[in-house]
């Protein structure tokens, strides 16, 4: 897969973690909390598996992004 | 550059607003990281900000609570589940923007996981109002967000060093700074192998990449799209081979490494050149190379052209990012 997609799926991975550790400082309920940590360390696990050049990954977090779903 | 902490008084106060979470992620106790999180006491301006945009950026600095908690943000992504090491290395990726260093440095990273990757740009968005900003000031964004981003990497970077991480940091060639912008006194002294890792890319293949990435980004709604100038482009691309002189002969620095891009036919991954039978020297490594590429990306040019200028069009991108692509052009044709 070209280079510039995988920099690109980081990027867009990197900006949605930072999204939800600010949402996770101020969340008001423990459910909203269990939710954004979990979903901190799905994020943290998509981001080894782009650095490792996982495809399926990249091309799920583009079209992802595209769609305005993340 | 003169640096300050932060106080006592703000650190109580914010650190009931960290989650549990990402206190456990953090790489030690949070009151032993809160020396490592330094300001520079006055922000630094490059000489092409005008006087309204350095305006800006003073009002847009993260106040001490703000910065703080980014810098516990920061610090957790950066140092989960990193590992200290007892002979570290530090590993500078370094080439003109646009030649493709994330992907040097991602290869660099899948051979051995355990590196901080030392980069400010990402910093940017962890702080709390990254959104608000890049919509509002789309084209001023890396500038209003610098400041706190190298501060935060300054931060990092420092706590690495002190703790044994082993590092990557990319750097973009420049004249006044240097290749290793990095203290290597400071670096030997806690024991540090310095390794430098250079891409070889003509200035064509770079500068159409930069427009390349942007649309890009652009097509896939990331707001905080950069696009890089020519000017910042050349000085890094003219500076590179400089910058390589200066240290070739440096006994402090382990090795020095040459890579050419990679392409469709080894799955982009970069393929390195020198040291190797090829080349005996390094400087003609890097202009041989560059030439080469030059040739190559003059092949393929139209096509890579005209895809980035329709995807300009069908966004009525600015009279003046057309006119930066049609510099670009003219240099094809030379």
């Amino acid at each position: 897969m070209k280079e510039v997609y995988a920099e690109l799926a980081t990027e867009i991975i990197e900006n949605e973690l930072a999204t939800v550790m600010n949402k996770y400082a101020v969340a008001q309920n423990q459910e909203d909390s269990k939710l954004l940590a979990q979903k901190i360390e799905v994020l943290q696990e998509m981001k080894v598996e782009i650095g490792k050049g996982n495809s399926n990954i990249i091309k799920m977090v583009l079209k992802r992004k595209k769609k305005g779903i993340i | 550059m003169e640096r300050r902490e932060i106080s006592k008084d703000v650190y109580d106060k914010i650190i009931k607003q960290i989650p549990k979470k990402i206190i456990e992620m953090l790489p030690d106790k949070p009151e032993n990281l809160l020396k490592y999180a330094t300001r520079i006491k006055e922000v630094q301006f490059s000489k092409n900000v005008d006087e309204p945009t350095k305006k800006l950026m003073k009002e847009k600095l993260l106040n001490d609570e703000e910065y703080l908690r980014t810098f516990f943000f920061v610090m957790a992504i950066t140092f989960y589940n990193k590992k200290r090491v007892e002979n570290p290395q530090i590993k500078i990726v370094a080439a003109q923007t646009g030649s493709g260093k994330s992907n040097l440095t991602a290869k660099l990273l899948r051979e051995d996981e355990n590196y901080i990757f030392v980069d400010s740009d990402k910093y940017k968005h962890f702080r709390y109002d990254a959104k608000d900003i890049a919509n509002e000031y789309q084209v001023l964004y890396p500038f209003l967000t610098g400041p706190d981003g190298y501060d935060h990497a300054d931060n990092i970077y420092e706590y690495a060093i002190a703790n044994k991480y082993n590092i990557i940091k990319e750097s973009a060639p420049s004249k006044n700074k240097g290749l290793l912008n990095v203290d290597t006194e400071e670096l030997l002294k806690n024991n540090y192998k310095i390794s430098v890792y250079i891409l070889a890319v003509g200035e064509l293949n770079s500068l159409l990449s930069v427009h390349e990435r942007y649309e890009l980004q652009i097509i896939h709604g990331l707001k905080t799209a950069k696009l890089t100038s020519v000017g910042r482009h050349d000085e890094s691309y003219e500076a590179l081979i400089p910058n390589v002189e200066e240290i070739k002969d440096d006994k402090r620095i382990n090795s020095i490494n040459v890579y050419i891009r990679g392409n469709l036919d080894n799955a982009y991954s970069p393929t390195q050149i020198f040291p190797s039978e090829r080349f005996c020297d390094i400087i003609e490594c890097i202009k041989t190379i560059r030439e080469e590429d030059n040739e190559n990306t003059k092949e393929e040019f139209k096509k890579r052209y005209e895809l980035v200028h329709k995807q300009m069009e069908a966004r009525k991108a600015p009279k003046e990012q057309f006119n930066q692509l049609e510099e670009i052009y003219g240099r094809s044709i030379k």
